[in-house]
């Protein structure tokens, strides 16, 4: 796991997560992060953390196994692909996209409980989870990718001047300055 | 307690896009509060505009 975090960081941290209209200087080819989005997916949050956005990913993954365990609480629908109904297989995918929890709460043989209150309440908050974790992945993609999400504001200053550290939030995310210091030695 | 898991359903799914579409807590904090206020008067004025039409009895449970 440290070695992958170390090539990953090594790789993406030189090259990848800088908001476009910092510079056109760095760019370097870039690889399908797909152990990235592998362990993004089976733990969610874990993707961000590998990429240096610790706060963040922890936030996520609060968010997300939050969600679907508050899910399992409440005896939430447990979608299973073979329910019958199309949408019950599109509705499966959805809350797949948790990762190991789902599959390790179907494994403990939790299925929901048809006669709970909460049945449909839970279930909403079970593929909820799943699709937030799949959000996840596309964003993990994208700070790869160097096409992160910028605030609006935050973009119309990169366009005059190179943004500035008090704006990035996170513990640990290397600055726009640094970003493109790192590309030039690499 | 519908009230309350709606809100609760809002506020989780407001915090998620505002940390995943802000970088800045000021820029969170004001995209967190439009989707919360957002999801809640929308559902409920989706559940006012629906409360003239008939209501059935739940479809069976597959």
């Amino acid at each position: 796991m440290s070695r992958l975090r170390h090539e990953e960081r090594r790789t993406l941290s030189s090259t990848l997560p800088q908001p476009s209209g910092i510079s056109d200087e760095v760019q370097l080819p870039l690889a399908f992060p797909t152990r990235l989005l592998i362990l993004g997916w089976l733990i969610p949050g874990l993707g961000h953390v590998l990429l240096g956005r610790r706060a963040r990913g922890i936030a996520f993954s609060v968010l997300v196994l939050g969600s679907l365990l508050f899910g399992a609480w409440l005896d939430g629908r447990m979608p299973w692909i073979f329910s019958g109904s199309p949408l019950f297989i599109l509705m499966t995918f959805g809350a797949m996209g948790s990762g190991a929890a789902y599959f390790l709460l179907r494994m403990s043989g939790f299925t929901g409980d048809p006669t709970a209150w909460g049945y449909d309440y839970g279930g909403a908050f079970i593929v909820t989870a799943g699709l937030m974790n799949l959000l996840l992945l596309l964003d993990v993609h994208d700070i790869c990718w160097g096409k992160e999400l910028v605030d609006p504001e935050v973009a119309d200053g990169l366009r005059a001047e190179p943004i500035s550290s008090e704006d990035e939030v996170s513990a640990g995310e290397p600055s726009s300055e640094e970003r493109v210091e790192q590309g030039k030695t690499a | 307690m519908h009230i309350l898991l709606m809100a609760l359903y809002a506020f989780m799914v407001s915090s998620f896009f505002a940390l995943l579409a802000r970088r800045t807590p000021k820029a969170r904090l004001r995209l967190a509060m439009m989707l919360f206020a957002g999801l809640m008067l929308g559902s409920l004025a989706l559940a006012w505009l629906m409360a003239p039409f008939p209501t059935e009895p739940p479809a069976p449970i597959p």
